[in-house]
């Protein structure tokens, strides 16, 4: 069998080296290093580490998320690393038909009619964080703001209670943001699990009203599911319930922070807000996608794939190709923000609630914010997902 | 004009009931569903971002 480097040879595929592990640039700009692999095509091949083709336009990410016969999530794997190392975080660590029975079971748990109930509470922990950050006088939103919303909502929100907030959002951190051996993501999810397997465990004979109940009475198909399933799925909602949002609102505020005409429309009418979560989703995309690995013979774009061949899903540089610019009342262009496919996050509707109570809240009590002239940002890349690490705010509160 | 959703693309994005809550709606999971209700010819130009703006392309317009 051909090796992906001699089929792309053979085949005229760029080949160009893009490698998310150790590429310094992206603590730097990472969005220059998206743009720079999207400028070599949709599909190419990169040497680095253990070889791995990246799909870098949005119809490409778009073929192969959607083509879920031949690229499988089964082992998931984080495919652009030196070392393999597997997950084991369900349903996303599954292909159909197992995946369509338990996604089925947790879907109604997520939708926009079953979470909106949750928006008080949001908005409540929303204006401690912004009584708390005006008490101080001074702010870095991603510590302050960004990580503490969706870490303290969430955490109480699955019923673990947010006396532990700070070692609960460090393992979130962890399993998202490190390149890790196989024994440390094992160790790291033994830790998750050991936490969210206490409280399926309490729930089943003590239901509350929480998330953890709502698993422990989730059926598939009718039938119970067995344990470690819904302590898996547990686990999954544990990690992207945190980290995700929160990644996201952090570079929101960085784009508000520093092109004031952008923040004066969503002050002047927050109804804009939800559009504009949209396009800066698609423009800061934090990108993480672990890949996906071919489980049978197929084609993309023309190249012969062959069972085995692993790919990378380069969501942020394709969707910031579909439009080079920010414009926050575009309608018509998509984003991959929240993946495609079978695998498309199951918490979006929630994570969108939590983003437009906070910039709400934010905007009303803190309307106009910047960037100090010293600031030079820093990012970093982990397994899953890029930040912005710190984001220092010189703040002009509303008077009240 | 009417449009339709292949619902073995749509994938619960939730765009197209956002965008046009008049022509579309979500179903209990959260998954998108055509109303009963025409598009006017004169709505050509928005038709076409909120075919665009689905991410799964699951969005098609019927003429007729």
């Amino acid at each position: 069998m051909s090796s992906m480097l001699e089929r792309a040879e053979a085949h005229g595929l760029p080949v160009h080296t893009f490698d998310l592990e150790h590429d310094e640039r992206l603590g730097v700009d990472p969005f220059a290093v998206w743009d720079e692999a999207t400028k070599v095509g949709g599909l190419f091949y990169s040497p680095a580490n253990r070889g791995f083709l990246v799909a870098a336009d949005f119809d490409t990410v778009r073929h192969v998320l959607q083509d879920h016969r031949v690229w499988s999530n089964l082992p998931s794997t984080i495919v652009y690393t030196k070392e393999q190392v597997d997950l084991d975080v369900p349903p996303l660590t599954m292909d159909p038909p197992d995946h369509t029975r338990y996604r089925r079971a947790l879907a109604p748990l997520f939708s926009p009619k079953a979470v909106a109930h949750l928006e008080p509470r949001i908005r409540e922990i929303s204006h401690e964080l912004v009584d708390a950050i005006l008490a101080k006088g001074t702010c870095d939103f991603t510590k302050d703001f960004a990580a503490r919303l969706p870490a303290l909502f969430f955490l109480e929100w699955l019923g673990l209670g947010t006396d532990d907030v700070d070692r609960m959002f460090h393992l979130a951190e962890r399993a998202t943001f490190e390149f890790p051996t196989q024994q440390e993501r094992d160790d790291i999810e033994a830790r998750i699990d050991a936490i969210v397997r206490g409280a399926i465990r309490d729930r089943r004979d003590d239901p509350r009203d929480d998330l953890a109940s709502a698993f422990v009475q989730m059926r598939a198909e009718g039938q119970q599911i067995p344990e470690d399933i819904v302590v898996g799925m547990a686990k999954l909602a544990f990690i992207a319930g945190q980290e995700t949002t929160s990644t996201q609102l952090g570079y929101i505020l960085w784009h508000l922070a520093r092109n004031p005409e952008d923040r004066r429309l969503l002050v002047d009418d927050p109804s804009r807000i939800p559009d504009a979560v949209e396009e800066l989703m698609r423009f800061y995309n934090t990108g993480g996608s672990s890949g996906r690995v071919a489980k049978e013979d197929g084609e993309l774009n023309g190249f012969p794939v062959k069972a085995g061949d692993r790919i990378f899903i380069a969501r942020c540089g394709a969707d910031r190709k579909l439009a080079p610019q920010v414009q926050l009342t575009r309608g018509g262009v998509p984003h991959s923000a929240f993946g495609l496919g079978i695998h498309r996050c199951i918490g979006s509707h929630v994570a969108r609630i939590e983003m437009r109570i906070g910039l709400e809240v934010w905007h009303e009590r803190i309307p106009d914010y910047r960037v100090p002239d010293e600031f030079v940002a820093s990012h970093r890349y982990g397994s899953f997902m890029q930040q912005l690490l710190s984001l220092p705010l010189e703040l002009e509160p509303a008077a009240r | 004009m009417n449009f339709v959703i292949d619902t073995s693309l749509c994938s619960g994005h939730g765009r197209c009931y956002t965008l046009a809550p008049e022509w579309f709606d979500a179903d209990d999971i959260g998954y998108g569903q055509v109303k009963d209700a025409p598009v006017p010819d004169g709505e050509r130009a928005r038709t076409a971002d909120i075919v665009a703006a689905c991410p799964e392309g699951a969005i098609s317009v019927k003429e007729g």
